[in-house]
């Protein structure tokens, strides 16, 4: 495989997983495009790499991680808001909604809860992958995961 | 065992559990358990087909920079940044990444991605780790169950060396030598997107591989019936063109009959629509070679949602009957690990193939790499040079893995084409995250990808259509036009987005590109802008293929000139006004910035009157309930 089909292949979720780990717009396209850069440049040199995918998610988890801590300051994670719980039957939910507001839904919510559901849902990783690429536990990524697939859930029980 | 709780049952779907074995053997045996698993994943493919439609920023390609520069903007920005949030409550330490203690090494998730993937097996793995920018040592978290060893080198440290009792082939990174340039010019982090205009003073030759699959199409219809838009990702123009059968006659000698037909272009009068019509020769019945067929079926667990497996087996007791009893089948399965279940049968022994069918049950998670292996194994034991060599895998795609069949497997399936193993793929199921990597794997096998998502559709496939789906006329078939920048002033080709091939490489015959059955028709249109008054040849089409059995490259052209250019849309033929129609409702879809002005009532008009006098009602009553649905569902111009 070669550079150029790695960065088109698994650029989305590079950003991704910078992002959910910087929940920060701007900075995550930046830090992204630095953890590619990384990526090309070992694809340069003599680099063995027989998993590609759990390759990367570290490159891009580690360059996230990095930039989050070479800042002199601690940044206040927001914290997503607190989620009440959906009185809908679960599945009826999800099943019964057009695709369309699912998606505006997917869009309007907070930064940290929408990226680990595109990366679940859009990127279709694993749960020990998504728990790799932001350096948590399973049942700590499980935990991410499920708090906002229940936010989602409340979120499409409002009035459109 | 009593029924776990709605969140393991979440957990398990979704791959969160450490351990599911117990968990998994209790939903196997429990109906109930089952139904809330499968409404669960009825609610995930939901889910999945909006985030696919959440747009990410692009990642604009940028200038390639010297390392120091690099690191000096980024360090600068983080600064900039870091005091944009400084708050009154900060810690005084900066966090460390959550779960590694920097400059330790952390294996976590024993065997977890290894397991989740079903890809790498063994107990020893070798990891070196990746070192920050500034040097600073930072732990890495692979899944690692062996020591991990520390590597300090700047940038020659990002390696992962995996070793174990199945090492992989090495994959080919840029070669040493080259200086690295950044990200290319032209990279975008998104589909194919839509061909753009060229300009025939720059570029006056277009080449793409042949394309028979009509999945896209069948795929967006099931969508639609279901109500919802289909994502414009799954939407591949040529596939929907080319589920329609028109009259284009098979060639009186030869392989291929070439038509061209040029009229106005449905969107601007002021441009015109080119149709080249391929249609391969037929083939009789019995002019055809036994096959050998290895079915390779994945009874996954999400294989039981909507009754997708039971599709299968209802296609396979069909696909018996049509074929002879000399052919003969193989019967392999996957799920977390693959098997064979049968040797290579002769359909007179029918009993024993349903025998190993009908009982299959879904199960575990999708390892589609090693049933591959195992199938096309297979598949090498039954080879018989003198036959038709085929397997035939059944999936809904790879579940929860996203595209991630090695690039070693695809090179394997290559090399097994080469040698007279073709591949059919047959799409079951929604989602079309599964979607990508069904294609290309029908793309790498020499193959074909059609979508099943009826019995219906099942006996289309393996009843009319069943000799174009196991037999083959033409083996990497290639087209190029080639426009006379006198005449034509810019070309697009509408559709065949991934099917391209450089211009230099119609005449490389190593090259791989589409296979072609028995009395397929392919459709290519291009929307070109005419010269004024312009007078002579307008394009030459070529079409280069290798002829099965003699192994012969073969190349036939067709040329067109300004004087048969047809004055308006409507004197077009009835297989020209179909197509267009056809292709303006696929450009809908994709949301193609030429079809924003599109008016899907007018487009069903054009399809209702093309079909009828071409004699294919039912064709044409199923093109309009989708425009319908499609109108209600608010795409195309408001009329």
């Amino acid at each position: 495989m070669d550079w150029r089909s790695v960065a088109s292949r698994y650029g989305d979720r590079v950003f991704l997983v910078v992002r959910s780990i910087l929940r920060d717009d701007t900075l995550a396209l930046d830090v992204s495009q630095e953890a590619l850069l990384k990526i090309g440049q070992a694809l340069n040199g003599h680099t063995r790499v027989e998993d590609y995918e759990s390759w990367i998610l570290t490159i891009a988890g580690n360059t996230a991680r990095d930039a989050l801590r070479r800042q002199t300051r601690r940044r206040e994670v927001p914290i997503d808001e607190t989620v009440a719980e959906a009185r809908v039957p679960e599945d009826a939910l999800l099943k019964g909604e057009s695709i369309e507001r699912l998606t505006r839904t997917l869009e309007a919510m907070p930064s940290a809860s929408r990226d680990v559901l595109l990366l679940k849902f859009r990127e279709g990783l694993s749960g020990p992958q998504i728990a790799q690429a932001l350096g948590i536990s399973l049942s700590a990524a499980w935990q991410q995961l499920s708090r906002a697939m229940k936010l989602l859930k409340s979120k499409l029980t409002e009035k459109p | 065992m009593s029924c776990p709780t709605n969140e393991t049952l979440e957990r398990l779907a979704l791959g969160f559990l450490d351990d599911e074995r117990d968990v998994r053997k209790h939903t196997d045996a429990c109906a109930e358990c089952a139904k809330t698993l499968s409404h669960m994943r009825t609610g995930h493919e939901a889910l999945t087909a909006a985030a696919k439609r959440v747009k990410l920023p692009s990642l604009a390609p940028r200038r390639p920079l010297s390392r120091p520069h690099v690191w000096a903007i980024a360090a600068g920005l983080l600064v900039v940044v870091g005091l944009v949030f400084v708050t009154p409550h900060h810690s005084p330490e900066p966090p460390a990444p959550p779960g590694i203690a920097p400059g330790t090494v952390a294996a976590v998730e024993k065997d977890g991605l290894a397991a989740a993937k079903g890809e790498l097996r063994g107990p020893a793995r070798e990891v070196n780790l990746l070192n920050s920018v500034d040097g600073d040592p930072v732990g890495a978290t692979l899944p690692a169950t062996g020591l991990a060893s520390r590597n300090r080198g700047l940038y020659d440290s990002t390696g992962v060396t995996l070793g174990g009792k199945r090492p992989m082939p090495e994959p080919k990174p840029a070669p040493p030598d080259k200086p690295f340039t950044g990200l290319p010019g032209d990279m975008t982090f998104k589909n194919p997107g839509v061909n753009p205009t060229t300009d025939t003073a720059k570029e006056a030759t277009s080449t793409f591989a042949l394309d028979v699959d009509t999945a896209s199409y069948t795929l967006a219809r099931k969508y639609l019936r279901e109500g919802n838009v289909p994502p414009a990702d799954a939407i591949r123009v040529e596939e929907f063109v080319n589920y329609f059968r028109y009259h284009d006659e098979a060639p009186p000698v030869g392989t291929f009959a070439i038509r061209l037909e040029a009229a106005p272009s449905p969107y601007d009068e002021s441009m015109h629509l080119l149709r080249v019509g391929i249609r391969a020769k037929d083939l009789k019945a019995k002019e055809r070679k036994d096959v050998v067929l290895t079915l390779l079926i994945d009874v996954s667990g999400s294989m039981a949602s909507g009754g997708r497996l039971e599709l299968v087996k209802k296609s396979v007791r069909f696909l018996l009957e049509k074929l002879r009893p000399t052919d003969k089948i193989a019967v392999c399965t996957f799920t977390t690990y693959a098997r064979k279940l049968l040797d290579a049968t002769p359909v007179s022994e029918k009993e024993k193939i349903l025998a190993a069918v009908d009982p299959l049950t879904p199960q575990n998670s999708t390892n589609v790499k090693e049933g591959l292996e195992v199938a096309y194994k297979a598949a090498s034991d039954a080879f018989d040079a003198k036959l038709t060599n085929r397997v035939m895998l059944f999936s809904d795609g790879v579940a929860n893995t996203g595209d991630t069949v090695p690039e070693s497997m695809l090179d394997a399936i290559s090399r097994d084409a080469a040698r007279g193993i073709f591949l059919t793929v047959m799409g079951v199921g929604m989602g079309n995250f599964n979607d990508k990597i069904l294609e290309t794997l029908a793309n790498k096998g020499n193959g074909n990808y059609a979508y099943i998502d009826t019995f219906d559709e099942a006996k289309k496939a393996f009843g009319e259509r069943l000799l174009g789906t196991l037999d083959i006329v033409a083996i990497d078939a290639k087209l190029q036009a080639e426009f006379d920048p006198a005449t034509v002033a810019t070309f697009r080709l509408v559709g065949y987005e991934n099917r391209h091939v450089a211009n230099q490489d119609f005449r490389n015959d190593k090259v791989d590109a589409g296979e072609v059955g028995p009395g397929h028709q392919v459709t290519a249109l291009y929307e070109i802008r005419l010269k004024p008054d312009t007078k002579g040849r307008l394009v030459t089409v070529r079409i280069r293929f290798k002829e099965p059995g003699t192994n012969e490259m073969i190349e036939d052209q067709q040329s067109i000139s300004a004087a048969q250019v047809l004055p308006k849309l409507k004197d077009a033929s009835p297989s020209f006004r179909l197509a267009s129609a056809v292709m303006q409702f696929a450009e809908v879809l994709r949301g193609s910035p030429r079809a924003k002005e599109v008016s899907l009532e007018r487009v069903a008009d054009e399809a209702k009157f093309a079909a009828r006098e071409m004699d294919r009602q039912a064709d044409a009553d199923e093109f309009l309930e989708l425009v319908k649905i499609a109108r209600d569902l608010k795409l195309g111009r408001r009329d």
